[in-house]
C-alpha cells in the first residue's frame, strides 16, 4: 500500500512564468538596446550550457551565486550590450532567476488540487529535487510548503546528493519514516526521476505534460490529477 | 500649478511584511538550531550599521554588493550563536526577507494604489525618487505599480549616481518627466533626505508622517497618501 508520494519540483509542480526572451525584451526597451536574434540564440545556448549540473558535494552558495552572476554578465555581453552591463544583468536576474525572483515561478493548475487531495487522503508528501539552494523559502512563497512533510534539495548542506544518486532518495525516505515499498516518486525527467527511483526500489511515475515521452515508461501520466486514482487503486 | 508628483519609495509607498526576527525564528526552527536572542539586538545593530553606509555612488558594484550582503548576513547568523550551516541559513534568511532576494516580502501601504490611480487619472506626472542601491524597475513591476510612473529613479542606478538630499537626483527626475522644479512636489518620510533635499532644488516638499512621530517638523505634513489629491488640487 502506498503511504508516501515524492515529487520532483521543476516542470513537475511548477514552471517559470515568462520565457527569457520576453523578460529580456522588456529590459532592452528600458535601456534602449536591440536584441539580435542570432546573437541571442548563441548566447542563450552558452548560458544554459554553463548553468547545467554543478556538483552538489563541492558546491558553496557563495561560489554558485558568483558563477551565476558572472555567467549572466557574460550572456549580456554576448548580446552586444556595452553600457551598464552589470546593471542590466542584475535586472535580468531579478526578473527571471530562481535565486532572485522566486515570484517568477508559477504552479501548474493541477498542483494545489492534487496536493490537497493527497494530503486529505492521508499520504505523506515530499519534494525530491535537484536544486542548488534550499527550497523552503521558494515553496513557502509559492504557498505549497505546508503540504509537505519534508522538502529535499540536492545541494542542501544536509543532503549533498543529486538524483539519480540513491542517497537523496534514502535521505527522504528516512526523513518521513517510510519504506521504499510504500513510496512512489513522480517526476518528468527519465534519468533522474525514473532511473533514480527505480534503483532504490521506489515505484516511479513519469509525468509527461506535453506528450513528448510516449512509450518511454509504462506508468506515465499527463497531469498530476491522474495521480490519486493511480495510487489508491 | 502642480504638474508632477515625486514620491519616495521605502516607508512612503511600501514596507516589509515580516520582521527579521520572525523570519529567523522560523528558519532556525526548521534547522533545529538555537538562537541566542539576547545577542540578537546587538547583532542586528551591526547588520544594519553596515548597510547604512553605502559605497560612494560613483564607485559601486552590484556584484560586490550582493557578495557583501551575503557575507554580512553570515556574520549576523554567527553573532546570534548559530554555528552549523551558517551560509545556508543566511541564504534562507535573505530569501525570506531581503529585497535583493525576496522582492515580494515587500508590501504596499493600502493608500498607495488608490492614490496613484487618482493622481494618474487627474493627469499628474508621477515619479519615484529613492535612495536605493539597485534599479527599482523589477521590484516596482512585481509590486504592480511600475505602470503608474513616468520615471523610476534610484540613487545607485548607473544612470543616476546621486543620493537625496543631493540636488542631482532631483534634477535628473525633473528632466526625465520634463517639468520644472516649481511645478513639482516631492513626498517622503525622511526629513533630511526628502524635505531638505527637495527644498534645496526648489521643489515643494511634503512630509509623510504615517505613525505621527514627526509632529511640528514641517509645515506641510500628511499622515496618509490619501490626503494628497486634495492638497494638490487646492493649491
Amino acid at each position: 500500500m502506498v503511504k508516501a508520494v515524492f515529487f520532483d519540483f521543476y516542470n513537475t509542480l511548477c514552471t517559470w512564468g515568462q520565457p527569457l526572451i520576453a523578460r529580456l525584451q522588456k529590459i532592452a526597451d528600458r535601456y534602449g538596446f536591440e536584441i539580435d536574434a542570432a546573437r541571442y540564440a548563441a548566447a542563450r545556448e552558452n548560458l544554459y550550457a554553463e548553468a547545467s549540473g554543478s556538483d552538489p558535494t563541492t558546491h558553496t552558495l557563495l561560489g554558485t551565486m558568483q558563477e551565476i552572476i558572472e555567467s549572466y554578465c557574460e550572456f549580456v555581453r554576448e548580446l552586444g550590450v556595452q553600457e551598464h552591463v552589470e546593471q542590466v544583468t542584475w535586472e535580468l536576474l531579478q526578473s527571471e532567476h530562481s535565486l532572485f525572483a522566486a515570484s517568477a515561478a508559477t504552479l501548474y493548475d493541477d498542483t494545489v488540487p492534487t496536493l490537497q487531495h493527497l494530503r486529505d487522503a492521508g499520504f505523506k508528501l515530499a519534494i525530491v529535487s535537484n536544486w542548488d539552494t534550499p527550497l523552503d523559502p521558494l515553496t513557502e512563497r509559492l504557498g505549497i510548503a505546508h503540504y509537505f512533510d519534508v522538502i529535499v534539495a540536492s545541494h542542501d548542506a544536509r543532503v549533498l546528493s543529486a538524483k539519480p544518486d540513491p542517497h537523496i532518495f534514502n535521505y527522504t525516505l528516512s526523513a518521513i519514516g517510510v519504506s521504499t515499498a510504500e513510496t512512489v516518486h513522480v517526476g518528468d525527467t527519465y534519468e533522474a526521476d525514473i532511473v533514480g527511483a527505480q534503483n532504490v526500489g521506489i515505484r516511479p511515475i513519469l509525468v509527461d505534460r506535453d506528450g513528448t515521452q510516449t512509450g518511454r515508461w509504462h506508468e506515465t501520466i499527463q497531469s498530476l490529477s491522474e495521480l490519486p486514482k493511480l495510487i489508491s487503486g | 500649478m502642480v504638474k508632477a508628483v515625486f514620491l519616495d519609495f521605502y516607508e512612503t509607498l511600501c514596507f516589509h511584511r515580516h520582521s527579521l526576527e520572525e523570519n529567523l525564528e522560523r528558519i532556525a526552527k526548521r534547522y533545529g538550531v538555537a538562537v541566542d536572542w539576547e545577542r540578537c539586538n546587538t547583532a542586528m545593530e551591526h547588520l544594519f550599521a553596515g548597510t547604512s553606509a553605502p559605497a560612494p555612488p560613483t564607485d559601486f558594484s552590484l556584484l560586490e554588493l550582493s557578495m557583501t550582503v551575503i557575507k554580512r548576513e553570515c556574520e549576523f547568523i554567527r553573532e546570534v550563536g548559530i554555528e552549523e550551516h551558517v551560509e545556508q541559513i543566511a541564504w534562507e534568511l535573505l530569501q525570506s526577507g531581503h529585497y535583493l532576494f525576496a522582492a515580494n516580502s515587500i508590501t504596499l501601504y493600502d493608500d498607495v494604489v488608490p492614490t496613484l490611480q487618482y493622481l494618474r487619472d487627474a493627469g499628474f506626472k508621477l515619479a519615484i525618487v529613492s535612495n536605493w542601491d539597485t534599479p527599482l524597475d523589477p521590484l516596482t513591476e512585481r509590486l504592480g505599480i511600475a505602470h503608474y510612473f513616468d520615471a523610476i529613479v534610484a540613487s545607485h542606478d548607473a544612470r543616476v549616481r546621486s543620493e537625496k538630499p543631493d540636488p542631482h537626483i532631483f534634477n535628473y527626475a525633473l528632466a526625465a518627466v520634463g517639468v520644472s522644479a516649481e511645478k513639482a512636489v516631492h513626498v517622503g518620510d525622511t526629513y533630511a533626505a526628502d524635505i531638505v533635499g527637495a527644498r534645496g532644488v526648489g521643489i515643494r516638499p511634503i512630509l509623510l508622517d504615517r505613525d505621527d512621530t514627526q509632529t511640528g517638523r514641517w509645515e506641510e505634513t500628511i499622515q496618509s497618501l490619501s490626503e494628497l489629491p486634495e492638497l494638490l488640487t487646492l493649491h
